[in-house]
């Protein structure tokens, strides 16, 4: 892709996200590149206030005459948080507790929705150790990296921490981590990989990637 | 317009608000101000006094009053998305919840509740698709803190209470089109392809209109609002 044509592609995506129209998969890789990224994080901001302002001025479609009737009882029983109670979780510290399952040398992830080589929408943490390579491959659909440490290189291009990398569907692509760190991503792909290399198609059903 | 503006009680506004006899606040930009943002105002006003109710005095009335103006505009969010008017309101009903235990995170320096709201709402819509389309989470205590409305870039300049008001002014100095367009992308579902064959505009038009939009606001607030 063109970098106007990734700019366009990252603004639907942005655009779709705050609209709710993405999948589970979609919605989580998303909000944590809002969370990376604060070019991102603003634009979501502005998206969400001006949201926020259609729905004030919005209708809507009324609610059924009972409604409210057991609210009273229902919420009586529920605690309310004070604003300290609930500690922040970031990503980045659960990473740390992460079970990685060791895929190819170098190569590990962490499955959150979806299986490997199943269909459907596939969110999970990939890890690969500084210098390592994942071979050129291709998905049946679209594929997001969301660099969360470290940095690697595809396509002549680095991508490091906070940057979204966008592969369409049928397109060949590898990525190499950079030599100082490990390299940690959440990755969206849409059905299973692909290996287009030799050694790659005969490894890739055992390994599940 | 000065400070010593009339108290203004909109005989709309629920019982609860109305003894409180509100005052509206002198707004920077008094001379473009009319109706709507006169109610719109008021309207977040409104909407804080009742987070507080609830957070400081578990009072359940305020809930009620604040999803009496809420609960239908959430509703009608859901099932433009195709959800059924029952579903919609068992989510409504979620958020609900989620409001009353989750008021006292609530800022109104960083968000207005309507979007704290929509936020909100939209990801317990996402959440019930995840839990009905019989998705396979393998890690769900990771998917939580994914998933969780309340975990914030720290680095981001949320928009503060003084650029909502102006976000606000400037909506209203969009084009129709502008705002057609933002109409159908947040509120109405529509994909940029779908608004494209529901106007007939092209494709690329769609997304520079709704681009467009976004744009013009930010830029705009960030000179400090309309002028």
């Amino acid at each position: 892709m063109t970098d106007k044509d990734n700019i366009m592609t990252l603004d639907t995506m942005l655009t779709d996200y705050v609209a709710g129209r993405l999948s589970p998969a979609k919605h989580g890789l998303m909000a944590e590149f809002q969370r990376a990224n604060t070019i991102a994080a603003n634009d979501v901001a502005i998206q969400e206030a001006v949201a926020g302002q259609l729905l004030e001025d919005a209708e809507g479609e009324a609610l059924r005459a009972d409604f409210f009737d057991d609210l009273a009882q229902v919420i009586a029983e529920l605690p309310q948080m004070d604003v300290d109670d609930e500690p922040r979780s970031s990503i980045s510290e659960s990473l740390k507790d992460i079970k990685w399952r060791s895929r190819l040398p170098g190569i590990s992830t962490h499955d959150v929705i979806g299986k490997p080589n199943g269909e459907g929408d596939r969110l999970f943490f990939l890890k690969v150790k500084p210098g390592f390579t994942i071979w050129d491959h291709s998905h049946s659909g679209d594929e997001w990296v969301l660099v969360l440490k470290g940095s690697y290189v595809s396509g002549g291009k680095l991508y490091d921490v906070g940057a979204l990398h966008i592969e369409n569907e049928g397109t060949q692509h590898a990525l190499t981590a950079s030599n100082d760190q490990d390299c940690v991503c959440l990755v969206m792909t849409q059905g299973p990989v692909k290996m287009h290399s030799r050694l790659g198609k005969i490894l890739s059903p055992i390994v599940g990637l | 317009m000065g400070l010593a503006q009339e108290m203004v009680v909109d005989a709309t506004m629920p019982p609860f608000i109305r003894c409180l006899g509100m005052k509206h606040t002198p707004k920077k930009h008094s001379g473009r101000q009319n109706n709507a943002s006169a109610n719109s105002l008021s309207a977040a006003k409104r909407d804080a006094l009742w987070l507080a109710a609830i957070s400081e005095r578990q009072d359940a009335r305020a809930l009620t009053e604040l999803f009496g103006v809420y609960g239908p505009k959430l509703k009608g969010w859901l099932m433009a998305r195709g959800v059924g008017s029952s579903t919609a309101e068992d989510i409504v009903q979620d958020v609900m919840i989620k409001v009353w235990t989750r008021a006292s995170q609530f800022d109104p320096l960083k968000a207005s509740f309507a979007t704290w709201v929509y936020r909100m709402t939209r990801n317990v819509w996402i959440d019930h698709k995840r839990k009905h389309g019989r998705m396979d989470v393998r890690d769900p205590e990771l998917m939580k803190i994914i998933a969780d409305d309340t975990v914030l870039s720290a680095e981001a300049d949320f928009i503060v209470t003084e650029e909502a008001e102006a976000l606000r002014e400037t909506m209203k100095s969009l084009s129709d089109v502008q705002r057609q367009a933002l109409q159908m992308a947040y509120m109405e579902y529509k994909t940029h392809q779908e608004i494209a064959d529901q106007t007939g505009i092209p494709l690329g038009t769609v997304k520079t209109r709704v681009r467009g939009a976004i744009n013009a606001l930010r830029n705009k607030i960030k000179d400090g609002g309309p002028s």
